[in-house]
């Protein structure tokens, strides 16, 4: 005797089709236990409501969202941006990051001790839009968009996306270090 | 408030209006879906805090990519791919942070009692805690079947998945909510 396939206990148990219209399930002892448990787990996956917000947290909602595409929208297109829509190239250029980070990591120069950054580093870190090598990280994480984030893997935590955006001042400062050299060995 | 005509603009022409830079049009389409991607984050995210923040990243998202939204599925269908996506991106197979039971955000008193309310939060919160559990494409397939209501093949359509593959893994959520609720 052939049971009932998935698909045919999933239909019958949502209602879309009838018992009735198949006489196995009549005829079957084991296929109405395994309806039969369907149908209680329908019942209990149904119990799992969410709780409603404030009536106030929509209007609230949809002005945050407006703020922030406001934010977002009307910003010169760099030439980043036109470049990362080329197919294929932001894996490749964000294993690049990925690596200099690992390097940055691994080789980088003893840290300073728990005693506070000098004054001018920390400026420097805050002033990331006038830094090109943190302004081509910051350009090179910010333009990633999420089917692209998404296909090169870097969306989670433990990828070069996170990575990125979860450095300490010392692993940002080693990353600024390696990135000058870079730039200056191509002559930017 | 007065939007010009545009709540009544069908999904395709509100579209529209989004990408010629209509003002307000994209605000239409946040408040026609805001709900239902708020509860569909919900859903992953386990608590108030988090459900809001992945619902206003996915709506950013989608105004971004909405140049790229070609109409051949439901503008809903496309929203919940995206949420899909960004809560499993940032949600993971972790267990989400639930509120405590009763830490509701809007409380109706003129409904049920307070106790069976109690109990029916209670028995919710364990049940969602069940499909957290679950594996990514089987909580994601019981959610969009389950509380919005998608056939089958909207829920292939926006998990990139085959119908057959949809009510197997449907079929196997449910089988596992109910051997996690009765190991508990």
């Amino acid at each position: 005797m052939r049971h009932l396939t998935d698909d045919q206990l999933v239909d019958l148990a949502e209602g879309v089709v009838l018992e009735s219209d198949v006489p196995h399930v009549a005829a079957c002892a084991a296929c109405r236990q395994q309806l039969a448990e369907l149908g209680a787990a329908l019942t209990i996956a149904a119990e799992a409501t969410v709780p409603e917000p404030s009536p106030l947290f929509w209007d609230h909602f949809s002005s945050r969202v407006r703020d922030a595409v406001a934010s977002g929208a009307g910003t010169r297109e760099s030439w980043w941006r036109r470049v990362s829509w080329w197919p294929g190239i932001m894996a490749p250029i964000s294993a690049l990051v990925a690596a200099i980070l690992v390097l940055a990591v691994v080789f980088r120069t003893p840290g300073p001790t728990s005693q506070p950054a000098p004054a001018v580093e920390v400026e420097l870190l805050n002033d990331a839009s006038e830094d090109p090598s943190l302004a081509l990280v910051a350009e090179l994480t910010d333009a990633l968009e999420p089917d692209a984030a998404v296909d090169a893997d870097l969306a989670g935590e433990g990828s070069a996306d996170h990575a990125v955006t979860h450095l300490n001042d010392d692993e940002l400062r080693e990353l600024q270090r390696l990135l000058k050299d870079a730039l200056a060995r191509r002559g930017v | 408030m007065q939007d010009g005509g545009l709540s009544d603009l069908d999904e395709a022409s509100l579209v529209a209006a989004c990408l010629e830079g209509t003002p307000g049009a994209f605000d239409v389409i946040v408040e026609r879906h805001r709900r239902s991607v708020y509860q569909l984050c919900y859903r992953y995210a386990g608590n108030h805090e988090d459900a809001s923040d992945l619902a206003q990243d996915v709506f950013l998202r989608a105004y971004r990519g909405l140049k790229r939204f070609r109409g051949q599925s439901s503008l809903a269908t496309w929203l919940y791919r995206i949420a899909v996506n960004v809560c499993l991106n940032r949600v993971g197979a972790k267990r989400p942070q639930t509120e405590p039971i009763g830490e509701q955000q809007f409380v109706d008193l003129r409904a049920e009692p307070m106790p069976d309310r109690m109990l029916k939060d209670e028995r919710g919160a364990r049940v969602r805690a069940a499909i957290a559990q679950l594996p990514p494409k089987q909580r994601s397939t019981l959610i969009l079947r389950m509380y919005h209501e998608m056939s089958h093949q909207e829920i292939a359509d926006a998990l990139g998945s085959s119908v057959g593959a949809v009510k197997a893994n449907f079929f196997h959520a449910l089988g596992n909510l109910k051997k996690l609720l009765e190991h508990e």
